[in-house]
């Protein structure tokens, strides 16, 4: 029986926890807080530190709105900096990677040290000593960086936990297949989806979504120990669901992948997921890792980078294997990838214009695979820190975020 | 032996339109028994290049096959290649680059730049009728806006 408009707009008949009220997703208010209640204040995963393995090489990045350059110095020690020139706040850095010995702004030649941040010259300084800005004054700011399992983390909120701390024991079952061998990032595109970075990331905590994949309907969904795995949730809103084996072999074109390609820790044919919050998922197929962040840009356009995972300094032949595994599913024109985006994109048609009021994380199933524990555990967090509850983001304000 | 340079160029704008038209069969009959087929970037951000597609012939079939078994976008592309330039041939294969451009047309008549790239081709003219022995589309697009499971 279809719904009547008071129906429809009526709050659902579940728990607060098992839905969500849509104007998390489109509404620019909303946006603007998480950008600085969540974006700002929790760690964010920038790069993965073989992206700058020698001293001076650098990469930038982007963490709620704020232009980073994340660099090794002459020490080998990794930091960030906001990559804005103190004079006019042109950005230093322009490629998005590379080995430089000074930082130099193109707009007034003002120059930077790479390892300190600190500024080491200025054309014609006198004019600047003249009205008390001194030199030593105009470094650049410098972002808390962490390193744990090799990725490299920032956080904006100086006042924050340490990393360590803030991941706790969720990547128990990652660890060991990104930090038992030196890995190095073998691949990188971008999407700039147009979508709630919230909705991308919902894409890599349901499962139950997985039936819009031919080749998982395939190769994953008729095995019964797909949905008998169990997720498990942690402190600060990270979870990570058990593994199962796929049948690659079950779609056209497909083989089992090769068991000397295995990660540590990993079958070959094993598929392993771990989200931490707020945007960053780990996908694991056996053979390669992928990582996705997300660089929020407006309420309903995002950023997406993805990143795939190989061991360093491996055959240039099983490189090629591994990365043609991480293509043929994830990749750009790959089976998976495309119907994700379709999936969002459908989403954003319908959702956004504000006239759909709720979408449901209802499923409860033991917390296995198919069960929603993740995205309720997710927006649990997004509900602590916004002091919001998702499902009626505009009612009364919850206490303040307990750590 | 003789290039016919206009029919040269017919199998570019053919491999174009056959995609377009998600004519595979007929694509990959434009393709020599040993074709090969990438899509490669050079990425600026990892300072190396890197290989987003690998076929041989009978697999790339196999996979556009079962596009009509995937959840696709309402949309169609259109691939347009221009600025064909012929090389010499040597051993009967004649290199040819082509400036590619992709635009998305969505259900509801958006259209879209997808990406921009170069076809680096090989082409047998052997018997009279130029093949293609193998295609790498280089792509300068990196950051798109989409996935597609027709590949460029």
């Amino acid at each position: 029986m279809s719904r009547t408009a008071a129906e429809y707009t009526r709050s659902p008949q579940l728990p607060s926890t098992h839905f969500v009220d849509n104007r998390v997703y489109h509404d620019q208010g909303i946006f603007a807080e998480e950008k600085e209640k969540i974006l700002s204040k929790t760690w964010r995963f920038v790069l993965h530190e073989s992206e700058i393995p020698e001293a001076y090489d650098y990469r930038t990045a982007s963490v709620a709105d704020t232009p980073l350059v994340v660099a090794r110095g002459k020490d080998g020690v990794i930091r960030s900096f906001v990559n804005s020139c103190s004079h006019r706040g042109a950005a230093v850095l322009r490629r998005p990677a590379g080995n430089l010995r000074a930082w130099q702004c193109m707009y007034h030649l003002w120059t930077y040290d790479p390892t300190t941040g600190e500024c080491v010259s200025r054309p014609r300084p006198e004019a600047f000593d003249a009205v008390g800005l001194r030199q030593d004054a105009c470094g650049l700011r410098e972002v808390r960086t962490g390193l744990i399992y090799g990725l490299v983390f920032v956080n904006l909120d100086e006042d924050c936990m340490p990393l360590e701390e803030y991941i706790g024991d969720s990547m128990f079952l990652q660890r060991e297949m990104i930090d038992t061998v030196e890995m190095e990032v073998i691949d990188f595109f971008e999407l700039n989806l147009k979508c709630n970075w919230k909705n991308w990331m919902e894409t890599n905590m349901d499962l139950y979504h997985e039936f819009m994949h031919v080749a998982n309907r395939r190769t994953s969904l008729q095995i019964p120990e797909y949905y008998s795995r169990n997720w498990h949730t942690f402190p600060n809103g990270h979870f990570t669901v058990d593994r199962y084996s796929v049948e690659y072999d079950k779609y056209p074109g497909w083989e089992n992948r090769d068991d000397s390609l295995a990660l540590p820790g990993m079958k070959e044919d094993e598929f392993q997921i771990t989200d931490v919050f707020p945007d960053l998922t780990f996908l694991t197929r056996g053979t390669v890792v992928r990582i996705d962040n997300q660089i929020p840009l407006t309420p309903t356009e995002t950023l997406v980078q993805y990143r795939a995972l190989g061991i360093k300094g491996e055959p240039e032949e099983n490189r090629m294997r591994r990365i043609r595994d991480y293509h043929s599913i994830w990749g750009p024109f790959g089976r998976n990838l495309p119907e994700d985006c379709l999936g969002v994109t459908l989403q954003r048609e319908a959702i956004y214009g504000g006239r759909v009021p709720y979408t449901y994380w209802c499923r409860e199933e033991d917390n296995l695979s198919q069960d929603d524990i993740a995205a309720r555990t997710w927006w649990k967090e997004w509900s602590r820190l916004m002091r919001r509850d998702q499902s009626q983001p505009f009612g009364p304000v919850l206490p303040e975020a307990a750590e | 032996m003789t290039v016919d340079r206009d029919r040269i160029s017919g199998l570019i704008y053919d491999s174009c339109a056959l995609l377009d038209e998600e004519r595979f069969d007929d694509y990959i009959a434009l393709c020599t028994p040993e074709f090969t087929y990438r899509i490669t970037a050079y990425s600026e951000e990892l300072r190396k290049p890197m290989e987003w597609m690998f076929q041989t012939r009978d697999n790339f079939l196999e996979l556009l096959k079962a596009v009509e078994t995937h959840e696709v976008a309402i949309a169609h592309m259109r691939r347009v290649a221009s600025m064909i330039r012929i090389g010499a041939a040597a051993n009967g294969v004649v290199p040819v680059r082509s400036t590619v451009t992709v635009y998305h047309t969505w259900y509801d008549g958006d259209t879209r730049l997808f990406a921009v790239g170069t076809y680096k081709d090989q082409v047998t003219t052997g018997g009279g009728t130029p093949l293609l022995a193998s295609r790498e589309v280089v792509l300068d697009t990196r950051r798109l806006a989409s996935g597609s499971h027709i590949p460029i």
